[in-house]
């Protein structure tokens, strides 16, 4: 936390110097969505170059002043939370003064951009999200409060801890870790106990597109337990997007892309060629619509994906193809054929890419 | 510009007094300028042009010599034919005329067409006549900001000479600029009378209006609008006569000036003013109640109107000036609903980039307490006392309220400073756009050589004409000495001798 009032304190003094030297006070941040400050390294993902392009957020502006009195203002907001050791939630701040900040939205990408700017993930300067992902499976933890936590697969599921950085004492016996797309298709999975059925498993969903908690979450159990990690999305463009997150990471989080991405997670289901393999019927296939062409389109031009020649593969025959299917398709040839069959012959046979 | 000797031989005549200025403007200058040859594409009229007034003897039996020489490019083109035959109460003076003044010789030396003229004005209305004259040549060399025009008076020996020039490349200070937007064409209404007595043709206004002077590169200093001028032209770019056309008189049918939080009345020019080119019409504009004055610059919403006229029949020459100008008052009256609607849309996104400017600097006003409140958050609330010390330094005060204070002049004065580059003034299809003027100029018609307006020695506006004569104008950008004053009043520029 030393290092974070340090680096509050070395803005306010650049700012203070300017004021002195009659000169506008002047924030720098790297364009940090821009792709052409994005490379790609399949050891790591997408990371931002070393040498990327800035944009200034002036002072004496009247375009870019707002954001730069919100800059500031937040910045002074965590160093107070940071002195006195509390934590605020993003939507907190949001509460703490909507006339001023505007929208979540804002909120969202100033801390994003502070986070960006001094180098320090969002966890330290003692701002948190809620969480959305859910966990279950063979593994417990200890919260940093004390509290010990234990996800094994029951009634229950467990949210991902929202202070991801604290946990410790993780305990597994899992052969490996199944990542799902779906919210849906993670309940029937757990109402099937598939947890229990095959080898020892932790199931994580991020109920879409996940967020920053669920992310550290899968890359701390890589990095504890170093156990194949697979992951289960519906065949279609937004799934196999999703997938790269986890995968790769982000554009807009490159900058923290060393905590965030596992390279080595591998695409289990529902492949397009799954479709084909299963004799799926095209009548509960559906077509595709101009975003999903769009999307798939963009995703196929990703530096990622000209590495993966399977991938890219899978991406053809989906374009070829033009039809998606969620993984409640496979209920179209029995009622739990997902956790019955087609999960364990993928697993047991080395169906993934 | 190559200097040729041509004298002028006049037939002289003797007649009885006539006003001076009257008769130099209906004859000798509007000669002049009706029997220039229009520009080619792209041409910029140069040349200079002298006229200087000797005037000797006691009261009562004052003798004036008159000098009028054209130098440079004014002069080409110009047959002796043209101004052939003295005007009624001028005696032609032979020969070669001496310098009045030696601030004369520089442009007598170089000037082709010379002439040399003799009257006896009357001695009580000598300096109104000068004044008028002076008025008028200021006036005409608004649009031809290429000329130098020099007016030397001289009288028993006392010399007093103005000169309106081309600005020094380069001296103008930053965005010496004012940026015209170009309106399109409005058709006038010729009445019948007018008709009647040979005045032919189609007849319309060409508008232009800017603001003055150019506060855009300075985005946050604050500004009003304090004034409305309005400047009239004949087609050739003379100015139009007086008296003031009745249209004129009342401001509201410019614009819905409550619209925009404005009331607006007619005001006479105040005495003094001599160094400024003095609007057709000038109207005063107040902030609605409870807007903040303060210290907010001034502007002047600049209004020209170029007068047109189109006759395939008939080229417009000086019988043709003095028609429209005898009806001048009435055409614009009767034309009254059409010039309210084209000048509407000039006038109206001139009024909104004033209020856009507004809206931004109270949204730049709103950020700054919250960045001061932040620093001094984090100054105050800090238990580095390396940190504080380093601080308080910084600004050179001894406590935090001392620092907070010193921030907050420190950050209000570097940002009313916040200057910006010249070039963001032409914002690609903003008002002033060389493309949108552009576009405007290809509206039917063939294109004209691009327009230039001085107001004042330092000032001018320029663009690509549809119109004709060197009056006409298209979108483009222009020139304005800052040190322009807004309210009611042009900016001057001439160099008093």
């Amino acid at each position: 936390s030393s290092e974070v009032l340090e680096a509050i304190e070395n803005v306010i003094q650049d700012v203070l110097k300017s004021l002195a030297q009659k000169k506008a006070p002047v924030l720098t941040l790297a364009n940090r969505s821009d792709w052409r400050n994005i490379e790609f390294k399949d050891s790591v993902g997408l990371q931002m170059t070393p040498h990327y392009t800035t944009k200034q957020i002036r002072s004496d502006c009247p375009r870019s002043a707002p954001k730069f009195a919100l800059m500031l203002k937040m910045l002074s907001m965590i160093y107070k939370m940071v002195q006195s050791n509390t934590y605020a939630t993003k939507r907190d701040i949001y509460y703490s003064d909507t006339l001023l900040f505007g929208s979540q939205s804002v909120v969202d990408n100033i801390i994003s951009d502070i986070s960006c700017m001094l180098k320090i993930p969002r966890r330290s300067l003692h701002i948190l999200s809620t969480t959305k992902g859910f966990v279950a499976g063979n593994l417990s933890y200890t919260e940093e409060d004390g509290t010990k936590v234990n996800c094994t697969c029951g009634a229950t599921v467990l949210t991902v801890p929202s202070n991801v950085q604290g946990i410790k004492n993780l305990i597994s016996h899992a052969e490996f870790m199944l990542i799902v797309e779906k919210d849906a298709t993670f309940q029937r999975l757990l109402d099937d106990d598939f947890c229990n059925k095959l080898s020892p498993c932790i199931m994580i969903t991020g109920r879409g597109v996940p967020d920053l908690n669920t992310r550290l979450l899968v890359r701390k159990l890589w990095d504890t337990f170093q156990i194949p990690i697979f992951t289960l999305m519906d065949a279609d463009p937004h799934g196999v997007e999703i997938m790269c997150i986890y995968k790769y990471g982000s554009v807009s989080m490159s900058f923290e892309a060393h905590h965030l991405t596992v390279p080595s997670i591998k695409w289990l289901g529902l492949l397009p060629s799954d479709l084909q393999r299963l004799n799926i019927r095209k009548d509960v296939l559906i077509p595709f619509t101009k975003q999903d062409q769009k999307k798939l389109a963009s995703i196929q031009k990703r530096p990622y994906i000209a590495c993966q020649p399977t991938w890219k593969k899978e991406l053809e025959i989906m374009a070829a193809s033009r039809l998606k299917a969620e993984i409640q398709v496979l209920t179209s040839l029995s009622s739990d054929y997902l956790s019955r069959v087609y999960l364990p012959n993928k697993l047991q046979f080395g169906g993934w890419l | 510009m190559v200097a040729l000797l041509l004298l002028l031989v006049l037939v002289p005549a003797v007649v009885d007094v006539a006003v001076l200025s009257l008769q130099l403007q209906a004859v000798v200058l509007e000669r002049l300028f009706l029997g220039l040859r229009p520009p080619e594409s792209g041409e910029q009229r140069r040349g200079s042009l002298l006229v200087a007034l000797v005037a000797e003897g006691d009261t009562g039996r004052a003798r004036c010599t008159v000098t009028v020489a054209a130098a440079g490019e004014l002069s080409c083109g110009v047959g002796a034919e043209a101004l052939r035959g003295a005007p009624r109460g001028v005696l032609e003076l032979p020969g070669v005329p001496r310098a009045p003044a030696p601030c004369c010789g520089r442009i007598l030396h170089q000037a082709r067409l010379r002439l040399t003229f003799q009257l006896s004005p009357r001695p009580s209305t000598l300096s109104s006549d000068c004044a008028e004259l002076r008025r008028f040549l200021h006036k005409t060399s608004a649009v031809y900001p290429e000329v130098e025009f020099h007016f030397c008076v001289s009288v028993n020996g006392a010399v007093a000479s103005h000169t309106y020039g081309p600005a020094e490349p380069g001296g103008a200070p930053r965005c010496s600029r004012i940026h015209p937007a170009l309106g399109t064409p409005i058709r006038l209404r010729v009445p019948p009378p007018a008709a009647a007595v040979g005045l032919g043709g189609e007849l319309s206004v060409l508008p232009a209006a800017a603001l003055c002077p150019c506060h855009r590169p300075a985005p946050n200093l604050p500004t009003r609008l304090a004034a409305v001028a309005l400047f009239l032209y004949d087609p050739v770019g003379l100015p139009a006569a007086p008296p003031l056309p009745r249209l004129f008189q009342d401001p509201s049918w410019l614009t819905d000036w409550e619209r925009f939080g404005f009331t607006a009345a007619p005001r006479t020019p105040p005495e003094g003013e001599e160094e400024l080119v003095t609007p057709d019409a000038t109207y005063v504009v107040r902030q609605g109640a409870g807007a903040p004055v303060g210290d907010r610059h001034p502007q002047t919403l600049l209004l020209f109107l170029f007068l047109r006229h189109d006759d395939p029949f008939q080229a417009y020459d000086a019988g043709a000036r003095r028609l429209l100008l005898a009806h001048l008052d009435q055409t614009l009256l009767s034309s009254r609903p059409a010039l309210t609607r084209g000048l509407r849309t000039l006038v109206h996104p001139a009024l909104e980039e004033l209020r856009r400017r507004h809206e931004s600097q109270e949204r730049l006003a709103r950020s700054l307490p919250v960045v001061l409140d932040a620093v001094t958050a984090v100054v105050t609330g800090s238990t580095s006392a390396r940190f504080r010390r380093t601080c308080l330094r910084t600004m050179q005060v001894e406590d935090t309220a001392a620092l907070a204070a010193a921030a907050r002049r420190s950050l209000a004065e570097v940002t009313q400073r916040c200057l910006l580059p010249c070039a963001s003034c032409e914002t690609p299809g903003a008002p002033g756009d060389p493309r949108r003027g552009e576009g405007r100029a290809r509206e039917g018609g063939t294109r004209h050589p691009p327009f230039r307006v001085r107001l004042g020695g330092s000032l001018r506006a320029e663009g690509t004409a549809d119109g004709g004569g060197g009056g006409g104008g298209g979108g483009g950008r222009g020139h304005a000495s800052p040190e322009q004053r807004g309210a009611g009043v042009v900016a001057g520029g001439g160099r008093p001798g």
